[in-house]
């Protein structure tokens, strides 16, 4: 065990760590939705867009999806915050001093998440009148986010490995030590990178599902494209996929290849729903989307468990004192109830109104 | 010193979290008082039936949800950001307290940002009452959150009876709570006016510009009147060691709470006798002289707000430096070397001072210090020798209040004050014969070129 770890703080949790990190991997799972929307969206609008100069499709392709791009940071960013707080309440002396080592880089995603943002928004109001510009802030925009992508990475890789924390301190007190070196680290990036291209590819084949009751030719095209990008890019995640587990750490790796009976049960779960979806989605959009959806929340528990493996003998949340905040737990699932009430209320209303089609 | 330490050069860590913080803050509260703002614009054009105030509601929509979703949202973020880089230790304990009050807050903030959205892309879509309803909802999450994140913020000046209870409600409502947050829901209203000024002035319509540019000054008289009475009663919660520190007790904390009531009074003058009295002679170049002074009443009241706090970082509980008072008395006697963390020796000799002297500066003084710049080390013991610094360091929290006292053994704080007094470069006294006059004494007061030749 690291002498580095931080001890645990001295005021106990306000509930079992079981009930924090299962809320962690519930609303991580709703974060990664729209972040992949986001990532992939932003890529594959992109592509339209330098398509688009040749190819009308394309072009109205990148018109309607570059105007769902600021509303996905906004649920990115809002779905993004839950994870990051349960995260930092159990693993709060591993991620603290992974993020103080890397302050700067760190820190530096705010600013590139304003930048990004203000950027698409940008983009999505000026689209007509930029022209062929518009592509180049689309692309700045993607960069960023996709850097801010790195570096999360970078840093949840480095919470793990607290053996990694004092070779980067010895570089001195500035916070600029950033630790890209770490083998796992461009496999994890891709492996949610290519994930985000297939998840965003599965988003436009619905749309086009959805534009195919107005305008048949162009809904079905739009839906043939997005399933291309699904399909290739899922295809392509089984050598990605092998190659971040080949970059594990033996011991790790060899729990999700036999070694650990529930972590390779999730992963053969894993990857049978994606074979499925990958089978059936052609012909079962529906079917397709749904295995595909399980494969996710899988992942999202592999991951969760892969982060358990990591910190076995080092870091126990089961170990850390609690004194269950009972009643206002019972406060929050109340108003999350309410919370969530009242959005599926506007946006039923929304969906429902007959007013013009300012589309989202 | 459970943690490794992130040094900022120049300006360090508190003033990184506060100019985050004081823009944060200054949206933020628009985002609050804006919604009602938004909303109550709405029914006076549909009351009114005025499709020119319609659409003027229409374009401060736009610029709402461009300054408050984005840069309001992603600052917020910010902050939580730079606090768990520069107190990760208070950000540990504040969410330790807080954990499920954040996770309403955060119910409070995803139900606000989705009811933006449906309001800003409703408006020609939804039918008036629906869409006025949306905008209420905005404005109820809004305040909510509002009303969630001031018991947390509160709780660290005040914890109040959660000294000694440990119980979540006794942190949430604490003594300040309540005061504080009557202030900032009406600074909140205030800055609704404010931001509403700047869109009404830009109004090219002259009728419509007048209408709206006074409407949008009443805002701000609702604050002029209870904000006193909000502080007064704010005042008198604190302890009393901060009220000291802000009444006089550091020169620069008193200036700074009189330029806030200062500030906050001409604001208002200026708000009432400039566009309330006159609105059609009401510019953008002064409406963004107005914010401008209110973005410099948040700045220099957060700033006060942050250090009336000291010596604390979480009131009678945790020390500026994370340290907290439980942990102290350990620390004096095994040392701070031996209860840390993140330190490069553990032990004190003769020939690493230097070293043991720049560990405990970086666990003990670098959450509010910085070397050479803001608040410096080099400077504030200039011209100090070693057994004065040492002396000091004795007496911190007696002759400085808004310290925390030096913890650590004997030998430790004797390697810090080493090390200070090493910061500048030793003033040795002369001990070489006086030099032979060459020049006579008449040449040098003729005017030293022309004599020396």
């Amino acid at each position: 065990m690291s002498p580095l770890i931080p001890y645990p703080d001295p005021l106990p949790l306000p509930a079992p760590a079981w009930l924090l990190e299962a809320l962690l991997v519930v609303t991580l799972f709703l974060h990664l939705l729209p972040m992949s929307l986001l990532m992939g969206g932003g890529t594959l609008t992109v592509i339209s867009e330098f398509l688009g100069r040749r190819d009308d499709r394309h072009r109205r392709l990148a018109h309607a999806t570059a105007r769902l791009l600021p509303v996905l940071v906004a649920f990115t960013i809002t779905l993004g915050i839950a994870p990051l707080l349960f995260l930092q309440v159990v693993y709060g002396p591993l991620f603290f001093s992974s993020s103080i080592l890397m302050a700067w880089p760190w820190l530096s995603i705010i600013g590139m998440m304003l930048l990004g943002y203000y950027g698409y928004y940008w983009h999505s109001f000026q689209f007509e009148r930029l022209g062929r510009r518009a592509v180049w802030i689309t692309l700045a925009s993607t960069a960023l986010f996709a850097i801010i992508g790195l570096l999360f990475t970078s840093n949840m890789v480095l919470m793990l490995n607290p053996a990694r924390w004092e070779a980067l301190y010895r570089g001195g007190r500035s916070g600029l030590q950033l630790d890209l070196a770490e083998p796992t680290i461009f496999p994890r990036f891709l492996h949610m990178f290519v994930a985000s291209l297939a998840l965003s590819g599965l988003g436009i084949a619905l749309l086009g599902a959805a534009k195919a009751r107005a305008d048949k030719a162009f809904g079905g095209w739009v839906r043939q494209y997005g399933l291309r990008w699904f399909v290739t890019a899922t295809w392509l995640q089984f050598a990605v996929g092998f190659w971040f587990l080949a970059s594990l750490p033996p011991s790790i790796r060899s729990l999700f290849l036999g070694g650990g009976a529930f972590e390779t049960a999730l992963l053969v779960a894993a990857l049978s729903l994606a074979v499925i979806s990958l089978l059936t989605i052609r012909r079962w959009l529906s079917l397709g989307t749904v295995t595909i959806l399980g494969t996710v929340v899988l992942m999202a528990v592999i991951r969760h468990r892969l982060r358990a493996a990591y910190l076995a003998s080092q870091f126990d949340p089961g170990q850390l004192a609690v004194q269950p905040q009972l009643a206002v737990f019972a406060l929050f699932v109340l108003f999350l109830l309410c919370g969530i009430a009242a959005i599926a209320w506007m946006v039923w209303k929304f969906a429902l109104a007959s007013g013009p089609r300012t589309e989202l | 010193m459970n943690y490794p330490v992130w040094e900022i050069p120049q300006i360090g860590g508190g003033m990184m979290i506060g100019l985050i913080a004081i823009l944060h803050v200054f949206v933020s509260h628009f985002a609050v008082g804006g919604g009602l703002y938004l909303v109550l614009a709405e029914r006076k054009a549909y009351r009114e039936n005025d499709p020119a105030v319609l659409e003027y509601v229409k374009n401060h929509s736009l610029f709402f949800v461009l300054v408050v979703l984005v840069f309001g949202a992603v600052s917020g973020v910010g902050i939580w950001w730079s606090i768990g880089l520069v107190s990760p230790a208070a950000t540990s304990t504040l969410l330790h307290v807080f954990v499920w009050a954040w996770a309403i807050e955060w119910v409070f903030f995803a139900v606000e940002i989705a009811a933006a959205f449906v309001y800003y892309y409703g408006w020609d879509r939804l039918d008036r009452h629906t869409h006025l309803i949306v905008g209420w909802i905005y404005f109820i999450a809004a305040w909510l959150s509002l009303f969630v994140i001031n018991g947390i913020l509160t709780f660290m000046l005040t914890p109040g009876r959660w000294l000694t209870t440990r119980e979540f409600w006794d942190a949430f409502f604490n003594p300040t709570a309540i005061p504080s947050l009557i202030i900032r829901t009406m600074v909140s209203i205030a800055l609704a006016g404010l931001y509403g000024l700047v869109t009404a002035a830009a109004i090219p319509e002259r009728r419509l510009k007048a209408k709206m540019v006074r409407y949008a000054a009443g805002w701000l008289l609702p604050a002029s009147l209870v904000l006193p009475l909000g502080g007064v009663w704010y005042i008198s919660q604190i302890p009393p060691l901060a009220r000291e520190i802000s009444m006089g007790g550091s020169p620069a904390v008193m200036i700074f709470a009189g330029l806030s009531i200062a500030l906050s009074a001409i604001l208002f003058i200026f708000a009432f006798f400039g566009p309330f009295q006159r609105p059609q002679h009401f510019n953008l170049p002064f409406a963004f002289m107005l914010a401008l002074i209110g973005l410099s009443v948040t700045g220099v009241t957060e700033w006060v707000r942050e250090a009336v706090r000291k010596p604390y970082v979480i009131y009678g509980y945790m020390y500026s430096n994370g340290i907290t008072k439980r942990e102290q008395e350990a620390i004096q006697r095994e040392g701070a070397l031996a209860a840390a963390k993140w330190v490069t020796t553990r032990e004190v000799r003769e020939d690493n001072r230097q070293e043991v002297g720049r560990n405990l500066y970086e666990i003990q003084c670098a959450s509010c210090h910085t070397i050479d710049g803001f608040n410096g080390m080099r400077f504030a013991v200039k011209g100090w020798r070693k057994e004065f610094i040492d002396f000091q360091l004795q007496h911190l929290s007696e002759l400085k209040g808004f310290m925390p006292p030096f913890m650590g053994t004997e030998a430790e704080r004797r390697a810090l004050a080493a090390w200070l007094a090493d910061l500048n470069p030793k003033i040795t006294p002369i001990t070489e014969p006086l030099a032979q006059r060459t020049v006579p004494p008449i040449a040098v007061a003729m005017g030293g070129a022309q004599a020396a030749d």
